[in-house]
């Protein structure tokens, strides 16, 4: 076998979010996928209390088990933020592991709000997937919805709630959320304004319901969404992302079990795997490309979906979440994962054409070498006038 | 277009199949001892993209029915018996040109066609292959020679005076999970496990590509590396990190992505 010298990406999971072990699922199918002929991995696990850690051990899916008595096996490590280094670098000898590019494959705070594409940008590293903006404007649910409003694309009514302004006035906040202009009825839906997962989201069915809806997010953000719940409702998604432009795959109905997924559903469920094991969102009972599906429909969510990843400036792999009333017939933008649970892959491989989760990894890597590139090409430097003059 | 079918011999029972897609080269995949064509069905599914792909049940697994000369009273089949019915069921669904994919027992089978049938195999694809006579480390060698010499006594023993001795206490402890499991095949794994395919290997002038996992305990990488100095020109790709089933869960994307490769650069995939 011919040895080509293989680009060194690191892959970093887990993470400070709630989702942290859905990130190590998504992780370890990813480096399961990956091209070993043409990549060569280092696995980077961010443990849930911030601390960086690598060694072939985190390939095992066993390894998790034991986390956090078997960190004491692994080699800690950092990126630090300073151009040069390019690589991670140990904090036993300060020795750097020599990497090409970083895959953050992160779910939530830390990791797809913006938050370690920052430190990529200080460290100037290639990385995948969308920037710092980016990241931060999708992971934010209601600036996301304010955003694409501004652009045409079609969202629910919503209301923001601070965590502050509940503890200060729960009543007052209560009847500004019931008085939000387009809540015609209830049930509403509450959730965090920055998680995804569908954790800590509740259905008001009653305004007593409310505050402790609004108690249920509070414990783990500072922002509460609230948006009118559709009674009669089908959900659609549909994957987007950058290669050589930008490109939709098909749609996919989940089939919800209780009217929401829950992060049960989403996660847990394990799709009927014989492992036993939850295989993430590749495992949902889900009706990919629907054959039924009115055209027109189908049609609005590829296009809005493309003009959403586009307008907010999106890289790698993205899914967009829509719902549709079915009383109306209207099509409305719900959210967009910047790094989806699976990486979507599910969706593109059943795309025309079809894309093999390898291809789709591979595509990603090289799609962030080029932003690199032409972020490099770009003049920074001006030197110092203002302080000589 | 997918199609599903029982495809009846004059004197055996029918070969459970079905087939994904309609372009391209026809693949038949054979699967593991043990297991069925729903094994090899997530990465079937990926290849019918661009392939024919043929998924079948092998004789006596699956749902196709274990022919009476294969069974224990039968005395067992061996990899020959096995190939001549593949080949028979190949005839009669009209294939006359194929590409091999078999994986453990499946590519015992698919070096016995290959080097029978060069004409009707254009490729062949060994996964974790079975098929070649193993060197064993001195200490392996020395237990599977006490296992032996003891199975003769305790068979001796049972003959003369009726007892159950290598049915109750060597088998369970002794025999492997498949030839515990084996039941009525058991005279059948007990031939092809011994067979030793070297000759028909060094036969085989399809192209041939090798994938290996490299963590695999079932048939190891030296086993890779023998096939690979076997078989003229054959490509040989070892994963890291995966097992004896380097296909499972999303690897079957990685192993599409190097059969795809393998088949348009050696000018299979326009067949």
């Amino acid at each position: 076998m011919t040895q080509r010298k293989r680009t060194r990406v690191a892959v970093l999971f887990g993470g400070r979010s709630v989702e942290h072990e859905i990130s190590v699922i998504t992780a370890l199918q990813l480096m399961q996928a990956i091209d070993p002929a043409v990549y060569e991995v280092t696995p980077v696990y961010i443990a849930p209390t911030g601390t960086w850690h690598t060694g072939n051990q985190l390939l095992e899916r066993s390894f998790y088990a034991k986390v956090p008595a078997n960190l004491n096996s692994l080699q800690e490590v950092t990126l630090l933020p300073k151009p040069g280094v390019r690589g991670l670098t140990k904090l036993s000898d300060n020795s750097t592991i020599p990497i090409d590019v970083f895959l953050p494959a992160f779910h939530g705070q830390y990791g797809e709000d913006g938050c370690i594409q920052g430190l990529f940008e200080m460290a100037d590293v290639p990385y995948t997937g969308s920037n710092v903006v980016s990241s931060a404007l999708t992971m934010n649910k209601y600036a996301c919805k304010v955003f694409l409003k501004e652009h045409g694309v079609p969202v629910l009514p919503a209301q923001l709630i601070t965590r502050s302004d509940a503890q200060k006035n729960i009543d007052g906040v209560v009847q500004k959320a019931l008085s939000t202009e387009g809540f015609t009825t209830l049930p509403l839906f509450v959730k965090p304004c920055n998680l995804g997962s569908s954790i800590g989201i509740s259905k008001v069915k009653e305004a007593h319901e409310l505050a402790p809806a609004l108690a249920k997010v509070f414990r783990f953000d500072t922002h509460a969404l609230i948006e009118p719940c559709v009674n009669d409702i089908m959900e659609i998604n549909c994957s987007v992302r950058e290669h050589n432009g930008v490109h939709a795959s098909v749609v996919e109905i989940p089939v919800s079990q209780s009217g929401v997924l829950s992060y049960e559903e989403k996660y847990l469920r394990g799709g009927g795997k014989k492992t036993g094991q939850s295989a993430g969102m590749a495992s949902l009972t889900r009706v990919i490309d629907p054959q039924d599906l009115d055209p027109d429909i189908k049609n609005s969510v590829v296009e809005i979906a493309t003009r959403s990843f586009t307008v907010l400036g999106c890289s790698g792999v993205a899914r967009l979440d829509f719902i549709v009333d079915l009383a109306t017939g209207k099509l409305y933008f719900n959210e967009l994962n910047a790094f989806p649970g699976s990486c979507s892959f599910y969706l593109w491989v059943r795309s025309h054409p079809r894309v093999l989760y390898t291809t789709l990894i591979h595509n990603m890597i090289e799609t962030a070498l080029v932003h690199h590139a032409t972020a490099a090409s770009l003049d920074r430097n001006i030197g110092l006038k203002a302080l000589r003059a | 277009m997918n199609s599903t079918a029982l495809t009846e011999a004059h004197e055996h029972p029918p070969i459970h199949s079905e087939t994904l897609g309609s372009r391209g080269p026809t693949v038949v995949l054979l699967h593991g001892w043990g297991r069925s064509l729903e094994a090899m069905r997530p990465l079937g599914e990926l290849l019918a993209e661009e392939c024919r792909v043929v998924l079948l049940d092998l004789p006596g697994f699956g749902r196709s029915p274990l022919p009476a000369p294969a069974s224990n009273e039968g005395g067992g089949w061996g990899t020959f018996d096995y190939s001549e019915r593949i080949k028979e069921f190949l005839d009669q669904s009209g294939i006359k040109e194929c590409v091999l994919l078999g994986h453990s027992f499946g590519g015992r089978l698919s070096v016995q066609l290959a080097s029978r049938y060069p004409e009707m195999v254009r490729g062949v694809i060994l996964v974790g292959s079975h098929g070649l006579k193993r060197e064993r480390p001195l200490k392996d060698e020395i237990r599977v020679r006490y296992i032996r010499a003891l199975t003769k006594v305790a068979k001796a023993i049972d003959g003369m005076t009726g007892t159950r001795i290598f049915a109750h206490h060597l088998a369970p402890r002794f025999g492997s999970r498949d030839y515990n499991a084996a039941g009525d095949l058991r005279k059948t794994l007990v031939k092809t496990v011994n067979e030793d395919l070297t000759p028909e290997a060094s036969r085989i002038t399809a192209p041939t590509l090798l994938l290996w996992g490299a963590n695999d305990t079932e048939t190891p990488l030296d086993l890779a590396h023998s096939f690979n100095r076997l078989i003229k020109g054959s490509q040989l790709h070892i994963f890291p990190n995966k097992g004896h089933e380097p296909f499972a869960d999303v690897g079957c994307h990685l192993l599409a992505t190097y059969i795809t490769e393998f088949l348009t650069s050696r000018g299979l995939s326009a067949r």
